[in-house]
């Protein structure tokens, strides 16, 4: 009999019972209080913990991280310099940017009770304007999307659950065949006169060039395979590869679960997409999610014998592991 | 089948339910050995099983399944399901060890968690649950029941107390 009330109440969660779905937000409602009173007279337990068992990994992780913020330092000014351009560029056309968005600040108060959800909880619900559906992103980039809301509290499901589909787009640099000069044939590097350029720093494990580049002109134009600065006396040179075009791939991500990277689905296999590439959403018509925000960066691209599609795989830019807080984009498609 | 569990069973019940629905909602999701989170509603359904017998074991491991159904985002009746049935199974057996020492109930409770947790996964699998059943339910599997067999000296002894009152219970 319990067999078959349970089989039933299965049946009727896959087939969307709203009964359920009110039960839910009920008992999460309910539940909140108790849990938070047992968080606040348990928390010297975690904390002793985290001490014991996490305190070396931090250690490790904290050295690492303060190389890695020296690296990102000088490409995170000219990266603000170009976000603000585009910014303009994009309010000069009437055209939605992320910054023009509303969002509520979240904290995380639950990660993953069982080890088969990818979800966390956080305090703030449908009382500060959050709905089903909505975005969340943390610093580094998206997280989720909501998928449950009760007044104070929301579930957010995470981009590693494979029931979570995204609508992105690969921004990867095509090469297009060469027009000038010829095969065979040397081509003498073009000179791009005035002002030094600052030269970020490069990031390891990356094959994106670093920001700031000069606007690409059309590959056509352009007869050299590279383009480098004059060696002037208060110019600083660099090389920049001239003759690639950005592309931009959309597909559909999905996760695998919790600690294995990301798919993206419906990559044609005779488009360029190298590994280090971004990945952002694509805000593409009806998408739940608005345009750019950053989901993370190509970590492989492998093809299978007889599919149309590659199979790529993204490293999120998020930490989903270790989210404290979080912001929820209280953005509404116009379906 | 209600009717198995007594009266002060459904007053206790409610009571350490709550404490641990609590317990694993805030702390057991923070302290994660190998990234795994402790499943202490799983040990109360287990131990049930133990401490009450096959039937009233299966009707307390079905309402914390419930329970714990609520306030998660998999599907609804899973842990409902596999609760009762691990419990029913324990319950069962349970004859021989509960004659036996501690040590004999603590290495049941590991193999009847490790069993619940591989068949949460193949039926969930079954149900609509995507990339659960890979290498890492083996790290998942092998970290509840260690972590099930190590509470067990302080569950059994509750879920004893919540489900039986100390009476002798039929096997």
């Amino acid at each position: 009999m319990l067999v078959l009330l349970s089989v039933t109440l299965l049946t009727f969660d896959a087939r969307g019972s709203s009964i359920i779905d009110g039960a839910r937000r009920t008992a999460t409602d309910v539940l909140a209080p108790v849990r938070n009173a047992a968080r606040g007279a348990l928390q010297p337990v975690e904390d002793a913990w985290h001490g014991i068992f996490e305190y070396d990994d931090l250690r490790r992780e904290n050295i690492a991280l303060r190389e890695q913020a020296d690296l990102q330092e000088g490409v995170s000014i000219a990266n603000e310099a170009q976000v603000r351009d585009y910014q303009d560029l994009l309010a000069m056309n009437q055209l939605p940017t992320l910054a023009g968005i509303p969002s509520v600040t979240a904290q995380v108060v639950s990660r993953p009770a069982s080890n088969f959800e990818n979800t966390i909880e956080i305090n703030q619900g449908s009382l500060v304007g959050v709905r089903i559906g909505m975005p969340v992103v943390a610093a580094a980039g998206m997280v989720g999307r909501v998928t449950q809301v009760s007044e104070r509290r929301s579930i957010v499901r995470l981009l590693t659950d494979p029931e979570l589909n995204v609508a992105v787009k690969v921004s990867g640099r095509a090469t297009p065949p060469p027009l000038l000069p010829p095969p065979g044939s040397t081509a003498a590097p073009v000179v791009v006169a005035g002002p030094a350029l600052p030269t970020p720093a490069p990031d390891p494990g990356s094959d994106v060039a670093p920001a700031p580049v000069p606007p690409l002109p059309p590959a056509s134009l352009v007869p050299a395979p590279t383009t480098t600065l004059a060696p002037e006396p208060t110019a600083t040179t660099t090389t920049i590869p001239s003759n690639e075009l950005v592309t931009r791939e959309l597909g559909i991500l999905h996760g695998q679960g919790r600690d294995r990277p990301l798919t993206v689905d419906f990559i044609d296999r005779d488009t360029t997409v190298q590994v280090g590439d971004p990945v952002v959403t694509s805000g593409v018509d009806q998408s739940l999610s608005p345009a750019d925000i950053p989901v993370g960066r190509v970590r492989s691209v492998g093809s299978t014998t007889g599919s149309f599609q590659l199979d790529v795989e993204v490293e999120p830019a998020a930490d989903l592991s270790s989210l404290t807080f979080v912001r929820v984009l209280l953005y509404a498609p116009e379906l | 089948m209600i009717a198995d569990l007594t009266r002060s069973a459904w007053v206790r019940l409610p009571l350490v339910l709550a404490v641990a629905l609590a317990l694993q909602m805030s702390v057991a999701t923070e302290l994660r050995p190998f990234g795994v989170a402790p499943d202490l509603m799983l040990l109360l359904a287990v131990c049930g099983g133990l401490a009450a017998g096959q039937e009233r074991g299966a009707v307390a491991g079905f309402v914390i399944g419930v329970a714990f159904d609520l306030q998660l985002q998999t599907p609804f009746g899973l842990s409902a399901l596999v609760y009762a049935l691990t419990a029913f199974g324990l319950g069962y057996l349970r004859l021989g060890i509960e004659r036996s020492g501690w040590l004999v109930r603590s290495l049941a409770v590991t193999g009847a968690s490790a069993v619940a947790v591989v068949a949460y996964a193949l039926l969930g699998s079954l149900f609509g649950m995507t990339d659960v059943v890979d290498l890492g339910l083996v790290t998942i599997a092998l970290v509840v029941a260690v972590v099930n067999g190590l509470l067990t000296p302080i569950a059994y002894p509750l879920m004893r107390w919540t489900l039986t009152a100390g009476e002798r219970v039929p096997v």
